[in-house]
């Protein structure tokens, strides 16, 4: 427990400290004198250390004559949405074909050429969409680039990306009937990080179990999801094709036409490291289930990766993202949580009903500390990563918005809202629907309301479908 | 405008050039590593301007990103072992003199830091490249008070620190 006086003595060290860097030497009555001194010889050696005039001279020539028009010109530039947090960007056919096709994506791929550059991370699918970008060598380096990382991971080289990429046999598979067998039998759920993507995704206690994998067998998948990675960081998106299975690499791409990936390998600008595998586990089809440390966009957000054995070497046929289940971890509905992640929220854009107790618990899931603030609530909570606070929504209803002023974060998409609607709606209010609708909707009812004489059920409040709906008793 | 801006970030330049390169060097623990890192911090300002909000610490933005820049150099070079550990000859001043003295100086410096724990180094680390209190908060996303409690805490562990080794100094002179 701090003391009175230790608070104000970290008070008057800090003023101390404050008058040195300036240049001053305020002397303080309740600090320590030889903690003071040992400040003032600590920050006299700590000087010492100084660039040398010539290095000095030459970055401010490169910064002034080379990069500064480039910079200009990237001025005003805003970042779109955040690409996907998936390994695997699965856009919906209908999306995908149209807009490959048209100027319009040219332009949108464009722009996400930017983003991907100002974000962290960058989806691989997404990637190796685009078009050849213009040459990187006369452009400055990407603004603050976060790189996902783990203890136990490695940078791999790019020269251990050696697998021989796809043929094209394989590739002409694409469009077939057998293809679109494969897309059907995919369930599939609606990203929650790209509006319109959809990827599998499923709580961490749902995940398939299984005996734990050989050592022979953990080594061969370890080399395969070291290559991965360094095929992801050299941008070599053929070769990383090969490393999926047939069955994946189709569920992926089967529905587009048209070249896959740049003619040139070009490195993406944020290498990640490669995600430490938690647990391996034999699955009962003998596939075998990876869990990650972290995902291979570089999110922070664990990955269950599902390989298969071909021709003596294992190959991604799944990519799973971990999805938090807060029923488990005794979350009550009352329980709101936002997560911060490197240069993202999740979600965004947060609705909930005006309640008492209600409290909004916030994260940070990524590698550099993130800020919540809520201007008109006066609110400014910053948080390590790792780190998680709690607040109670002791707020009137309302559309508060919220951001991170940690600077750059805000530019690169880290804003958001919450909506805090009015609880209790009057049945009066409430439109009435039929027994059977009524039915179908509480199958999946996220809220329920015992209004008296109706039941009130809020669609999932994070959709655009949470208008409330009312029976009458006795539908069920 | 672009002109405008080049006087700009030119004066901006040559104002934290040394303290950024002080602050990458005490982190990196190499000339060359901290000459790189400091490229880079100061490119990337360039690229995002605009992103800094009008009214905030500039300086405080600045080693926000140098903060950033040092974590990401120490992800791909992973050093073997604690800086003070590696046998790396300064190479700062034209003089074999000054060379010894400030070679001695800064690997105390290097010395004391290594001892304290992460949390207080990089603190005092953000205080000798002439941030304030308050920038060092806004810089490591912490609150001012939190701040303050550990460099308390920081600053009394090196007067132990400086204190040991000037008895273990003043030994070895007096054998």
């Amino acid at each position: 427990m701090m003391l009175a006086d230790e608070f104000q003595s970290a008070d008057e060290l800090n003023a101390y400290l404050d008058s040195l860097v300036q240049g001053g030497a305020l002397q303080s009555a309740s600090v320590d004198a030889a903690v003071v001194e040992s400040a003032r010889r600590f920050h006299r050696l700590g000087a010492v250390a100084k660039p040398e005039q010539k290095f000095v001279l030459g970055l401010e020539k490169k910064l002034m004559d080379s990069t500064l028009s480039v910079a200009t010109q990237r001025m005003g530039i805003v970042p779109p949405t955040m690409p996907n947090a998936n390994g695997h960007l699965r856009l919906p056919n209908e999306v995908a074909t149209d807009a490959i096709k048209s100027n319009r994506l040219k332009s949108i791929l464009l722009a996400a050429v930017t983003a991907v550059c100002i974000a962290s991370a960058i989806a691989f699918g997404a990637y190796r969409l685009m078009p050849p970008g213009p040459p990187e060598s006369d452009e400055i380096p990407a603004p603050v680039v976060v790189v996902q990382s783990s203890p136990e991971s490695v940078d791999p080289d790019f020269a251990e990306c050696t697998v021989t990429p796809r043929t094209a046999d394989q590739a002409a598979l694409r469009g077939t009937p057998a293809v679109a067998a494969i897309l059907e039998a995919t369930t599939m759920v609606e990203s929650p990080w790209q509006e319109g993507v959809v990827v599998p995704a499923m709580p961490e206690q749902h995940l398939p179990q299984g005996e734990e994998a050989s050592a022979e067998v953990k080594t061969e998948i370890e080399a395969t999801i070291l290559e991965m990675v360094a095929c992801r960081n050299a941008g070599d998106w053929e070769r990383m094709d090969a490393l999926y299975s047939d069955a994946s690499f189709l569920r992926v791409y089967g529905h587009l036409d048209g070249p896959l990936s740049a003619a040139t390998p070009e490195p993406p600008p944020a290498p990640i490291a490669v995600p430490a595998a938690l647990d391996m586990r034999v699955l009962p089809d003998g596939h075998v289930g990876v869990l990650l440390s972290h995902d291979l966009g570089g999110y922070g957000l664990r990955q269950f990766l599902i390989f298969v054995e071909v021709d003596d070497r294992w190959l991604v046929d799944e990519v799973v993202t971990v999805k938090r289940n807060y029923e488990s971890e005794g979350l009550t509905p009352n329980f709101h949580v936002i997560l911060a992640g490197d240069l993202f929220y999740e979600p965004n854009r947060l609705v909930v009903p005006e309640k008492p107790e209600a409290y909004l618990q916030l994260e940070n899931v990524g590698e550099v500390p993130h800020s919540f603030v809520f201007e008109e609530l006066d609110i400014e909570i910053y948080l390590s990563p790792g780190e998680t606070k709690s607040i109670l929504l002791d707020v009137p209803p309302g559309e508060y918005e919220f951001f991170s002023d940690i600077p750059g974060q805000r530019a690169a998409g880290m804003e958001g809202v919450l909506v805090v609607e009015p609880y209790g709606i009057p049945v009066a209010d409430v439109p009435e629907i039929d027994c059977e609708t009524a039915l179908v909707m509480v199958a999946t009812p996220e809220v329920e309301v015992d209004l008296g004489t109706a039941m009130v059920i809020y669609a999932p409040a994070t959709t655009a479908n949470s208008t409330p709906v009312a029976w009458q008793e006795g539908c069920d | 405008m672009a002109k405008k801006d080049r006087q700009a970030f030119a004066a901006l330049y040559r104002a934290f050039v040394e303290p950024v390169y002080r602050f990458c060097y005490h982190r990196l623990g190499t000339r060359e590593a901290a000459e790189d890192a400091t490229s880079e911090v100061f490119m990337k300002p360039l690229a995002s301007l605009h992103t800094h909000q009008s009214g905030r610490s500039f300086r405080g933005w600045l080693f926000a990103i140098a903060h950033n820049v040092v974590v990401d150099s120490y992800r791909s070079r992973r050093p073997a072992g604690p800086l003070n550990a590696i046998p790396e000859i300064v190479d700062l001043a034209p003089s074999p003199e000054e060379w010894a003295l400030m070679a001695a100086a800064v690997q105390e410096v290097r010395n004391v830091l290594s001892e304290l724990p992460a949390g207080q180094r990089e603190i005092v680390e953000l205080r000798l490249a002439g941030l304030t209190g308050a920038e060092i908060a806004d810089v490591l996303g912490r609150s001012p008070g939190a701040v303050k409690i550990a460099q308390l805490r920081a600053y009394a562990r090196i007067r132990t620190l400086l204190n040991d080794e000037t008895i273990n100094i003043s030994v070895k002179r007096a054998e």
